[in-house]
């Protein structure tokens, strides 16, 4: 089921809530290769675009229900974080939580392609 | 993507000739082959930290399993671990050995005594109970309050006489031990001691998982579980009742008395019935001695005429037999 705002399966949930401008990606990801990514990917961009026209122009994407992200989905995230930051024109802010384990390693890491990112893990 | 000793030779090429040239198109490309460096190590780190999870929760599992088998019969571990979930509806025909108890006059018991004893009274003995279960083999398919059924030969290849013997063994050994157990509970009021009935019975049943999709349960059903049930119902207290076709099985092992036929309700022919008065040859552990090496450890006997049974008194008078022996032989030297 997928919506402009929204993609849902059983694995996972991705949605934008606009007001906030905020991308919540909840459950686990573990799609095959980078098409199948395609409609994250899309979401992504449509959460960007959503928060280039907020004030103050920051993306917030809350992983904090992300409990498990594969190669291909890490890889997604790491190029969205790139294309982010050379367009410049909005800041990103990463929610993270300590009990996935795979987060405190790979979204410090995130912070190398984008230094001005925060992340706040709790 | 290409290995990562590829992207630092170019660059590194690239940057000798960028030091003189600075030309945008090498600039461009230097930084973009740093970016995929950092994706490709960055990557690479996920799924290294991912790898290494996996194998700690594979090693976390494969230690849940070994607990597993421990203290599950083979036939259900299988089914556990084999991938076959627990359906409803998947069953099998097995000829199994069943065995049901109970403690005789237990709810009389619940309404004289506080909650608190009533639990540990009953908690030692289904610990124990349970144990000596495992011991033998057997399977236990539930506990009702007091009431315990166990089933023997539930795996595919069991042999129907080994699976009735380790019953009989089991029943044997745990009269001796309800017996053993008395001597603790007699603080907590139980005048005559609490009794225990046994009834098993040999035959085909039907095993599987009964229940709804929800939840299910890993049971046996048919004309001979009722058998088994009914035999215990039969039985004296302190006894074992068992029917002919177990019997049949266990010839050598034990000595019987007849009980007569009994009918039981869907089962088309009357069953012979008999009462175990003692073993033949006892191989058992006896709950009323223990040997160490020095000497031995007599459990506290608090002998009440009428309290015990046949079956109950004959590895307490082994015990006593073995410990006068003992002393004995000790005194020639």
């Amino acid at each position: 089921m997928s919506t402009s705002n929204s993609v849902k399966t059983q694995d996972y949930q991705a949605y934008i809530d606009e007001v906030s401008a905020r991308l919540k990606l909840s459950g686990s990801l573990r799609l095959n290769a980078a098409p199948e990514y395609q409609p994250i990917s899309d979401l992504m961009d449509a959460a960007l675009a959503t928060a280039g026209k907020s004030d103050p122009a920051i993306l917030t994407l809350d992983l904090t229900e992300l409990r498990f992200l594969n190669s291909s989905g890490i890889n997604l995230l790491y190029q969205f974080v790139l294309k982010v930051k050379k367009q410049g024109a909005v800041g990103l802010r990463v929610l993270g939580a300590n009990d996935n384990a795979w987060q405190p390693k790979s979204l410090s890491n995130m912070v190398k392609f984008m230094p001005t990112l925060e992340l706040v893990m709790t | 993507m290409s290995a990562p000793g590829t992207h630092s030779s170019i660059s590194d090429a690239l940057r000798l000739t960028a030091e003189d040239s600075k030309l945008p198109i090498v600039q461009a490309l230097l930084s973009a082959i740093d970016e995929v460096e950092m994706l490709h190590q960055s990557v690479v780190e996920h799924s290294s930290e991912l790898e290494n999870e996996l194998e700690q929760k594979n090693r976390a599992i494969e230690k849940i399993m070994a607990n597993m088998r421990r203290y599950l019969s083979k036939s259900l571990f299988q089914r556990i671990s084999g991938g076959q979930s627990a359906q409803a509806g998947a069953t099998a025909r097995r000829n199994l050995t069943v065995f049901f108890s109970d403690i005789v006059g237990f709810t009389e018991f619940t309404d004289t005594v506080e909650t608190e004893t009533l639990s540990l009274v009953l908690n030692t003995y289904l610990g124990a109970m349970t144990e000596i279960c495992d011991r033998h083999g057997g399977t236990v398919d539930k506990f009702i309050g007091d009431a315990v059924m166990i089933f023997f030969g539930d795996d595919e290849d069991a042999d129907p006489q080994q699976s009735a013997r380790a019953c009989v063994a089991m029943a044997l050994e745990m009269q001796g031990a309800t017996s053993a157990l008395q001597a603790g509970w007699a603080k907590f009021g139980t005048q005559l001691g609490l009794r225990v009935r046994m009834g098993i019975n040999s035959g085909y049943c039907t095993i599987g998982n009964f229940g709804s999709g929800e939840r299910v349960a890993y049971t046996i059903v048919g004309g001979n579980v009722n058998v088994a049930s009914r035999l215990e119902h039969q039985s004296e207290p302190g006894g074992i009742c068992i029917s002919g076709s177990t019997y049949a099985l266990v010839r050598d092992m034990v000595e019987v008395r007849p009980m007569g036929l009994l009918s039981v309700k869907g089962v088309s022919r009357p069953v012979e019935t008999f009462a175990i008065t003692g073993a033949s040859e006892s191989g058992l552990d006896n709950p009323w001695i223990k040997l160490h090496e020095q000497g031995f450890n007599l459990s506290a006997i608090n002998f009440q005429a009428g309290a015990l049974s046949a079956v109950q008194r004959q590895p307490l008078r082994e015990a006593l037999q073995q410990a006068l022996s003992m002393l004995d032989g000790s005194m020639a030297h």
